[in-house]
C-alpha cells in the first residue's frame, strides 16, 4: 500500500469525531496521540510535532485541516471565544469508516476510544494528561502539570 | 481608538495590540468611522518593536525616524546602557513631536484645548539595550520610563483604563512575586486584549502579538501567527470556564491499548 500524505492523520482524527467539532487543542492532540499510540493506523507520512506552549504542536495540522475544508471534506467554524472549530464532513466520515472497516478490529476500537477520550477532557485535563504520558513535551509549557 | 500592551518578562518582552483605527472629525475629536487596520506594532530592524497610541501622522513620523536610526546601525540597536538608550530615543521622538506641539500652540489660540489634545500620544518601544530586552514607555512630551520588575506591565491608548486593572488582576493571580516568562506574558497580553475587546466597543480584533526574546548575545523579534495563537485562545476560554465552574480536578489518564488474547 502506498504511503499517503500526512493529512491522512488529520482526516482520521476529524472523522473519528463523527461530525462533532474539535477545538484546536483537541485536533492537535488527537492527531498526536493517534500517531504515537496507533502508528499503524494509517500508512502515511507523519507530522513533526514540537513541544510548544501546550505540549505537542505543529501548525501543519491546521494547514491541512484548512485544505480539507477547502476541498469540502471538513468544516471550519469559529467559537465565540475566537478560536477555530474543526469538523469532518459526512463524506469524510463515510470514507474513513470504509477504510477503518478494513483494519484489525482492536486497532480500530482503540483509535475510537482514544479519540473519544480526547474530546471528553477539558483543555487543562487534556494538556496535563499529555504531559504525564509524554513529559518531553512539557518543556515549553505555559501551564503547570499536576 | 487603541490598546497597546507591553509586559516585561524574565526572558524578554511580550507586546500585544488591537486592530482597529478610528477616524475623528477635525478639531472636535469626535469619532466618525472605524476601520480594522492591520498592524499597530511595527518591527524595526532585528531587535526593536514600536507601537504608538495617538495620531497616525505622528506614528508614521516616529516609525520612520526609528527605522532610519536602526538602519544606520546595521539593523540592530547598539545602545549600551539604559540612560543612553532613553536619552537617544527621547531625542529622536521629540524631534518629531516638538514641531507638532509648536504648531498646536499656535492653533490652540483658535481651537483651544482640542488642538493640544491632538498632540497627545503614548509610545511603547521594546528594544535591546546592552544585550538585554527592555520595555520603555514615552509620554506625549517624549519622556521615557522603563518597565521594571516592580512595574512590569504597561498599557497605552484609549483602552488603558480597562486594561490596567485587568493586568493587575492577572499579575496578582498568576505571578504575584516574580516576572512572568515570555509564554506567560503572551498569555496575559492576549487575555487582556480579549477582555477589553469584549468590554469596549472601540477596541477591536484582530489582535497582534509580538515578542522580543532574550537570547544569548542579544534579542530577537517574532510576530506570532494566528495558528500559534489558537491554543492560547482556547486556554483563555478554559481558564474563564474554570473561574465559572470552580473545578480543576485531574481527568483520567490516556487510554491504553488492551492486549489481544
Amino acid at each position: 500500500m502506498a504511503t499517503e500524505n500526512r493529512d491522512a492523520w488529520t482526516r482520521v482524527a476529524l472523522a473519528l469525531a463523527r461530525g462533532a467539532s474539535l477545538t484546536p487543542v483537541q485536533l492537535q492532540k488527537t492527531v498526536f496521540l493517534l500517531q504515537e499510540l496507533v502508528p499503524d493506523l494509517v500508512r502515511a507520512e507523519r507530522y513533526h510535532f514540537k513541544p510548544y506552549k501546550y505540549g505537542p504542536f505543529t501548525a501543519d495540522v491546521y494547514t491541512d485541516a484548512e485544505r480539507l475544508a477547502f476541498a469540502g471534506l471538513a468544516t471550519l467554524a469559529q467559537d465565540p471565544s475566537g478560536y477555530a472549530l474543526y469538523s469532518a464532513s459526512a463524506q469524510l466520515v463515510d470514507s474513513t469508516n470504509e477504510y477503518l472497516n478494513g483494519i484489525p478490529a482492536e486497532m480500530r476500537e482503540f483509535a475510537e476510544r482514544l479519540a473519544t477520550w480526547t474530546r471528553q477532557q477539558s483543555f487543562l485535563q487534556l494538556v496535563r494528561a499529555i504531559y504525564e504520558r509524554f513529559p518531553a513535551y512539557k518543556v515549553n509549557s505555559v501551564i503547570e502539570s499536576q | 481608538m487603541t490598546l497597546i500592551i507591553g509586559i516585561k518578562c524574565s526572558d524578554g518582552i511580550a507586546l500585544g495590540a488591537d486592530g482597529a483605527a478610528t477616524y475623528v472629525a477635525g478639531g472636535s475629536m469626535l469619532p466618525t468611522i472605524q476601520q480594522n487596520t492591520s498592524k499597530k506594532l511595527r518591527i524595526i530592524g532585528q531587535d526593536m518593536v514600536f507601537g504608538m497610541a495617538g495620531a497616525v501622522g505622528m506614528s508614521q513620523s516616529h516609525h520612520e525616524s526609528l527605522q532610519t536610526a536602526i538602519r544606520s546601525t546595521g539593523g540592530k540597536c547598539n545602545y549600551r546602557a539604559q540612560n543612553e538608550a532613553k536619552r537617544k530615543l527621547e531625542s529622536l521622538l521629540w524631534a518629531n513631536a516638538k514641531d507638532a506641539w509648536d504648531r498646536a500652540c499656535i492653533v490652540s489660540r483658535a481651537l483651544l484645548q482640542p488642538a493640544l489634545d491632538d498632540c497627545e500620544h503614548s509610545t511603547l518601544i521594546a528594544c535591546s539595550v546592552g544585550g538585554q530586552a527592555e520595555l520603555i514607555q514615552f509620554t506625549g512630551k517624549c519622556s521615557g520610563e522603563y518597565a521594571t520588575e516592580e512595574l512590569p506591565f504597561v498599557a497605552v491608548g484609549s483602552g488603558q483604563p480597562k486594561a490596567d486593572p485587568f493586568l493587575a488582576f492577572v499579575r496578582r493571580i498568576l505571578w504575584p512575586d516574580r516576572l512572568p516568562d515570555l509564554s506567560e506574558g503572551v498569555f496575559a497580553c492576549l487575555w487582556t486584549l480579549n477582555y477589553v475587546i469584549h468590554a469596549d466597543t472601540t477596541i477591536n480584533p484582530p489582535v497582534q502579538i509580538v515578542t522580543l526574546r532574550q537570547e544569548a548575545g542579544g534579542c530577537s523579534v517574532q510576530e506570532l501567527s494566528a495558528e500559534q495563537l489558537q491554543e492560547h485562545q482556547e486556554h483563555i476560554s478554559a481558564r474563564e470556564k474554570l473561574l465559572r465552574d470552580g473545578s480543576d480536578a485531574p481527568g483520567p489518564a490516556i487510554p491504553e491499548i488492551e492486549p489481544t488474547t
